[in-house]
């Protein structure tokens, strides 16, 4: 059967209703849900979109294949942030404590060295791990 | 007897087929210019009798990790209010084909080793 831009529509806005945010995601899955009514030989289109949804595994299957995309797409980038925080927390703990026991011996860069760790703290470590945070509680509500 | 041709006839369990799904989207990409979802699924459901589905719950998540990490790329076109995505291989993809292919086909070899141990 071919499909009409109302029959687009509405099965477009029955994506987002069952809580699809990938838009990337809604259009693969759109184009596949209509390319398999227009495959079907169901003339209805009713009874043709419950076969097509059925086939998916229900609705409840959309959600999990956006989560599914989900950790697929973000576990990598996730990784990398963890990588780059363990790294600026080392560089800034050492700074810091380096700079303590130099002052301790009255060496000199004592101060520089406190000042570089306190700058990497505060203007790197610290946002990195609060964006880091932010990032992985996005993901786990979108998905 | 039926029982026996039960098992060699239906399709294979989803644990057995999950790892083997990347590298055959894959290989069929990397045969045809481009493909879309559905495409795809159709493609292999034909070349493997049936016996191979590939769900669209594995599929689709599959395909966007691999875009994701420039494997593949996409090309949208418009049919009439929806659009299609067509993903073809990259250049650098196909040297991520050619390992994976030449894995897999090691694996082959080596899963007969085990299985049909008299034929080696």
């Amino acid at each position: 059967m071919t499909l009409t831009d109302q029959h687009i529509a509405f099965i477009s806005n029955n994506l987002d209703f069952y809580g699809l945010k990938n838009n990337d995601l809604k259009e693969d899955l759109l184009d596949h849900i209509c390319t398999h009514i227009e495959n079907s030989n169901e003339h209805d289109f009713e009874t043709a979109y419950k076969k097509a949804i059925h086939e998916f595994g229900g609705h409840l299957n959309l959600n999990h294949i956006e989560h599914q995309t989900n950790l697929q797409l973000y576990f990598n980038a996730s990784k990398n942030r963890n990588r780059l925080l363990f790294l600026m927390s080392y560089i800034s703990a050492a700074c810091i404590l380096l700079g303590i026991v130099f002052k301790f011996m009255h060496w000199p860069f004592a101060s520089i060295l406190l000042v570089v760790g306190f700058a990497f703290l505060i203007f790197l470590t610290l946002p990195i791990y609060f964006y880091s945070r932010y990032k992985d509680r996005i993901i786990k509500y979108q998905s | 007897m039926y029982l026996k041709n039960m098992y060699i006839s239906r399709m294979y369990s989803k644990e057995l087929t999950k790892g083997t799904l990347q590298p055959i989207i894959l290989k069929l990409l990397s045969e045809h210019d481009k493909m879309y979802g559905y495409e795809i699924t159709q493609k292999v459901k034909e070349l493997t009798k049936g016996k191979i589905d590939i769900s669209e719950g594995a599929l689709y998540p599959i395909l966007h990790k691999l875009e994701n990490k420039k494997v593949l790329e996409t090309e949208k076109v418009y049919i009439g209010k929806r659009i299609r995505k067509y993903y073809s291989v990259t250049k650098s993809g196909k040297h991520v084909i050619e390992e994976q292919t030449k894995q897999i086909n090691d694996f082959i070899d080596t899963l007969s080793l085990i299985f049909n141990p008299k034929t080696s």
